[in-house]
């Protein structure tokens, strides 16, 4: 089986027309979801009688000032020359001043039958080393052709087949978007929040829907453009859609108490629940007297919490 | 956008005279590795409340607890009999396993009258027609016979419907191990899996999963024993020691 392949025996596959590329710094896919370790820090929180809000998986890019909740949303501009001048806008909250970044960056990259690839950032001191033995297209084994590699481009002696590793110095600038919104944090009318205090801790669910909703924040939507000009005189641009961490967006839509119910501790002689703001991590009241019919109520009736808990409590 | 003092060269993939494939595919990570399930949530409280502390109480995320990936690939030679070399830019191959085992699958027929399989196969057992067949303004025909003596199905006539074929696939079978690059700022476990023969290439980046792409911080422990090693220090209550005089016969406190 033949396949007709057209190619350039000039530079092939590399681009190097003026750029920005632009990364947003993203926590990783499975930091939006909780872990056993997030279980065991909210667990350790909740016997000692710590407010919720001291817990936060890590990196979630947000803080609290009264009632306004400012979150953060970081990313690098990549041009391909670092004296390449560019203009960014947001649509949405501050951007704040470049800060010019110099970081190591290391990546595979496997050159499928080319003899040129193109670097996703302007690069220094660039150390670029085979990890395969190298091909020809039609399966010839070669010796690994030589590797000129500078700026925004790897090039190799001839075309080839095989995995180079590329690491290097990378430099762009990093940017930040600030968004701040107004977020009153609802409270029962009359109630004062009590200090925190010893005792079972439950996040907050019992309210109507109306107050459930009371102050939630969606459908926020980010985007940055970038500008620059090329040589041609032309303007060129790109645009990247801020991606909202899920820690953020939990913040804003569920509160103040659309976080699911937690049962952390069941005490039988316990009488006392500390009852949490969702949003602000507030101590929204403390109530005293026994539920019941709560299932906190009916297995520690029926279960010994163990002896590492009771050890922790006393 | 074309290069200054480029040219265009006009080029056959594979040289005349030789031919072959090779399929990579990677098995799919389950869909919930890395990820905590309520199952597991379950497990970890039912394992601090009142299980052993022994227990293990870590997560499945992909990593073993040596820090590798482990995973597999599977190659499909086409020819069946094509020799070619199996390699991993990081990490090892294991030794090929290969199986031959029965492949059923739908064909939606689109007036092609040979159309192609997902795997490449030199024995296709059986093909049936699941509906009728159909011309290009509805109407219904006589279900064409479909000749299965190749190495696709043949159907004599051109027509809209779907055909169940049951073939043989020779699947190669390699298994992964992906150790993190110790000196690595990022991407440590990225690495690619490819196939030489004579007349070609192919390759294929290996995903690993999410939380090994990410840096590989999972399957530690946290339990009773563990260390937190949480990026902040929350404040937690640390258990005191109790002294108490315990009467060994009767099993009971000593009251003071």
């Amino acid at each position: 089986m033949s396949s007709l392949i057209a190619t350039f025996t000039g530079k092939t596959g590399a681009d190097s027309t003026a750029r920005v590329r632009l990364e947003q710094i993203v926590p990783a896919e499975t930091s939006k979801f909780a872990n056993v370790r997030d279980l065991y820090q909210a667990w350790l929180l909740a016997a000692s009688g710590q407010p919720a809000r001291l817990y936060r998986a890590g990196g979630c890019p947000i803080e609290f000032e009264g009632s306004t909740v400012r979150f953060f949303l970081g990313f690098y501009a990549w041009p391909s020359d670092p004296a390449l001048p560019y203009n960014l806008t947001a649509s949405l909250g501050q951007l704040g001043p470049g800060q010019r970044v110099e970081m190591a960056r290391e990546y595979s990259e496997f050159v499928d039958n080319a003899s040129i690839v193109a670097l996703p950032f302007f690069m220094e001191d660039i150390t670029a080393t085979w990890e395969t033995p190298t091909y020809t297209r039609y399966g010839e084994r070669i010796p690994p052709p030589a590797i000129s590699a500078a700026g925004i481009e790897a090039e190799f002696a001839r075309e080839v087949f095989g995995a180079v590793r590329i690491a290097g110095t990378a430099i762009g600038d990093y940017h930040v978007v600030t968004v701040e919104v107004d977020k009153t944090a609802w409270k029962e009318e009359g109630q004062e929040p009590p200090a925190p205090s010893r005792g079972d801790v439950v996040i907050v669910t019992d309210l109507t829907p109306e107050k459930l909703n009371a102050d939630k924040i969606a459908n926020i939507e980010i985007t940055v453009t970038v500008t620059w000009e090329q040589p041609d005189g032309t303007l060129g641009t790109d645009q990247l859609r801020l991606e909202i961490p899920q820690c953020v967006l939990d913040v804003l839509s569920f509160c103040p108490g659309g976080a699911p119910y937690y049962l952390l501790w069941c005490e039988k002689s316990s009488d006392r629940q500390v009852y949490y703001s969702g949003c602000t991590g507030e101590v929204i009241s403390v109530r005293d007297g026994v539920n019941e019919k709560s299932y906190c109520s009916k297995i520690a009736l029926d279960r010994d919490p163990g002896p590492w808990l009771r050890s922790l409590v006393r | 956008m074309p290069i200054p003092g480029g040219q265009i060269l006009v080029a056959f993939a594979n040289r005349p005279g030789s031919s072959g494939n090779v399929l990579l595919e990677q098995e799919p990570w389950d869909k919930y590795v890395g990820y905590l399930t309520r199952a597991g949530a379950v497990a970890w409280l039912d394992a601090m409340l009142y299980g052993d502390p022994e227990e293990d109480l870590t997560e499945h995320c992909g990593i073993d607890t040596a820090g590798n990936v482990a995973g597999v690939v599977y190659a499909y030679p086409e020819p069946v009999s094509l020799n070619y070399l199996a390699g991993i830019s990081h990490g090892r191959l294991g030794p090929r396993r290969i199986d031959k085992l029965p492949y059923s699958e739908v064909l939606q027929v689109q007036l092609e009258t040979e159309p192609a399989l997902k795997y490449p196969t030199d024995k296709i057992f059986s093909a049936e027609w699941l509906t009728d067949a159909f011309t290009n303004d509805g109407a219904t025909l006589p279900r064409p016979a479909v000749d299965i003596s190749g190495k696709r199905p043949r159907i004599a006539g051109a027509i809209f419907g779907s055909l169940l074929v049951v073939y043989e696939v020779v699947r190669h079978t390699y298994t992964v191990t992906i150790s993190a690059r110790p000196a690595s700022v990022e991407k440590a476990y990225q690495s690619h899996v490819y196939a030489v023969w004579d007349g070609g290439t192919r390759a294929m980046e290996y995903q690993p999963p999410d939380e090994a792409a990410a840096g590989g911080r999972c399957n530690g422990r946290y339990g009773v024993g563990t260390i937190n090693d949480s990026p902040y220090d929350p404040p937690t209550v640390q258990p005191k020691d109790i002294e108490r005089q315990w009467d060994y016969c009767s099993n009971s406190a000593v009251e003071e």
